[in-house]
C-alpha cells in the first residue's frame, strides 16, 4: 500500500517539481481556485500548475484542500476534509485571446478524512484513499479569471462510483 | 444615506426576531421538537443514521423520528426506502440480510460519506439516557413474500422485547399505516403509545378512536389548526411532519400539534426554545 501510495504521489510531485517547459504563448502557468463540490467534498480551495506547455495542450498537477463540514455531530470543530491530487490536460478549444476556452481532463486520488461514530458512539476519524475524474470546460477572461464547469465523478474505496459536479472560479497567474 | 442605513438594520433586526406563539395543546401546552430521521432530508447526513440523529440531539431538538425496519433474524435498524438499491452498497431488503451482514453495508447517496446503517438497540445505548429524549419509531412494514403475518408477529415481538429492556414508555413512541400492525402492537403491550399514519384526518381520527391509539401522525399540509384542536378536543394527540422550509415549520407552530418532525432543526430550535 505505502509503495503503491509513493508511486502515485511521485508522478504529481515530480510534474509539480519540473520547471515549465514552455512552448506556448499563456501567460499563465499556475491557477489558485475554489471550488464548489468536486473532488474537495462542498468547497475547496486548490492549485494548478502547468508542467509542460505545447501550443494547444498543457499538461500539469493539481493539489487542493476541501471539506464537506467543519462540526461534527456532537457541534465540536473537528473538520471533515479532503485533500486532492492528480494531474490533468487543458485542450485549447478556441485560441481567443485574451479569452481562451480549454477542454479540461483529469484524474486523481483525494486523501478523504472524515468523521463518523465509533462503537461507543463518540466522533472517530475515518480515512480513505478515494479516486477522482474529472472533464468539463475552463473559460479564462483577460488571461487572469478562471471558470470552470465539470462532471466531476468520484470513486470511494470499496462503496463504489458517485455522479458528482464541480464549479469553479478562481486567479490565473 | 445614514438615515436609510439605520431604518434597513431596524428593520432588518425586527423581521429577524423569532415570532412569538401561544401553543395550547395536549403536551402541557409545549410542542415537541423533533428531528425528521435525525437532521432530516436536506441535510448531508443520511436520515436514520447515528450521526444524523446524535446532531439533531446536540442541535437542541427534544429527540427525533426514525425510521424502523426488520432484518432476517429480528434485528430493528434504522433505514427508510423499501430497499437498499441507490443509497446504499447492498441491494434488496433490509429483510434479506443478517445483522451480522447488513452492519458491513454504507450508505453511498453523498460521495464519500459512507455512514453506516444504525442498529435501534446500540443507538439506545450509546445515546446516553434514552429516556431523556423523544423518539418516535415510525415502522417500515417490509416483508418477503408470503411472510405477513410471521413477519408482524416477529416485528411486536422485537418491539415488546426493546419496550421491556429499556423501560421507554413514556418516551418512545409508535407510528404506523397498518391498522393490523397496530391492533396486533396493542395486544401484545397496551402500555405503548402508538400513532396512526393515514392518508386523511378524517380517516386518522376514526382509526384512533376505534383502535384506543394515543394519536395521528399526519403531513402538516393535510391538517388544519381547527382539525387538531377538535382532535384535541377528544383527547387524541397529533403529530405533524412534513415540515422542510422555515415557512411550514411556523405554519405548522400556528396549528398547535403536540410535536412536530421537522427538516430544519436548527430553525425549528431558534423557534421554540
Amino acid at each position: 500500500m505505502q509503495k503503491a501510495l509513493f508511486h502515485i504521489l511521485f508522478l504529481p510531485i515530480f510534474l509539480w517539481a519540473l520547471p515549465s517547459f514552455a512552448q506556448s504563448d499563456s501567460t499563465w502557468h499556475s491557477s489558485f481556485y475554489l471550488e464548489a463540490g468536486g473532488a474537495g467534498g462542498i468547497a475547496s480551495l486548490n492549485i494548478e500548475h502547468y508542467s509542460f506547455e505545447k501550443e494547444n495542450i498543457n499538461i500539469g498537477a493539481r493539489f487542493g484542500l476541501g471539506t464537506s463540514r467543519l462540526r461534527n455531530f456532537q457541534d465540536e470543530f473537528q473538520p471533515d476534509y479532503y485533500v486532492p491530487f492528480g494531474l490533468f490536460t487543458e485542450i485549447k478549444v478556441t485560441n481567443k485571446r485574451p479569452n481562451p476556452l480549454l477542454i479540461y481532463l483529469g484524474a486523481g486520488l483525494i486523501y478523504a478524512s472524515t468523521v463518523q461514530v465509533n462503537d461507543e458512539f463518540e466522533p472517530q476519524r475515518v480515512v480513505k484513499l478515494n479516486s477522482y475524474f474529472q472533464a468539463g470546460a475552463t473559460y479564462v477572461i483577460s488571461n487572469r479569471l478562471l471558470l470552470r464547469l465539470s462532471y466531476s465523478p468520484i470513486i470511494s474505496r470499496g462503496y463504489g462510483f458517485n455522479h458528482w459536479a464541480a464549479i469553479s472560479i478562481g486567479h490565473t497567474f | 444615506m445614514k438615515v436609510i442605513l439605520i431604518i434597513s438594520i431596524l428593520i432588518i433586526t425586527i423581521s429577524c426576531k423569532p415570532e412569538k406563539f401561544e401553543i395550547t395543546n395536549l403536551n402541557n401546552n409545549e410542542i415537541e421538537l423533533m428531528g425528521h430521521g435525525g437532521m432530516g432530508i436536506s441535510d448531508l447526513y443520511p436520515i436514520n443514521t447515528a450521526e444524523s440523529l446524535m446532531r439533531c440531539i446536540n442541535e437542541g431538538a427534544d429527540g427525533s423520528e426514525l425510521d424502523i425496519q426488520l432484518t432476517a433474524d429480528n434485528v430493528l435498524v434504522g433505514f427508510h426506502n423499501s430497499d437498499l438499491d441507490g443509497n446504499t452498497n447492498f441491494t434488496g431488503r433490509i429483510r434479506d440480510y443478517t445483522w451480522n451482514e447488513l452492519k458491513e453495508a454504507r450508505y453511498t447517496s453523498t460521495a464519500q460519506l459512507n455512514y453506516k446503517i444504525l442498529k435501534l438497540r446500540d443507538f439506545f445505548d450509546g445515546v446516553g439516557g434514552v429516556d431523556n429524549y423523544t423518539f418516535t419509531l415510525d415502522i417500515k412494514l417490509y416483508p418477503t413474500d408470503g411472510e405477513y403475518l410471521v413477519y408482524i408477529d416477529n416485528f411486536t415481538d422485537a418491539l415488546k422485547e426493546l419496550y421491556k429492556d429499556y423501560s421507554i414508555d413514556h418516551t418512545v413512541f409508535i407510528e404506523a399505516q397498518d391498522e393490523f400492525f397496530l391492533g396486533e402492537m396493542a395486544a401484545k403491550d397496551p402500555q405503548i403509545r402508538q400513532y396512526i399514519y393515514p392518508a386523511t384526518f378524517q380517516e386518522g381520527f376514526l382509526t384512533a378512536l376505534n383502535l384506543g391509539l394515543h394519536g395521528i401522525s399526519i403531513d402538516s399540509d393535510k391538517v388544519t389548526a381547527e382539525q387538531i384542536e377538535f382532535a384535541h378536543a377528544t383527547g387524541i394527540f397529533v403529530t405533524v411532519w412534513g415540515v422542510a422550509t422555515k415557512k411550514k415549520n411556523r405554519e405548522a407552530i400556528r396549528k398547535n400539534p403536540d410535536m412536530i418532525q421537522t427538516d430544519k432543526v436548527a430553525y425549528l430550535v431558534k423557534q421554540l426554545k
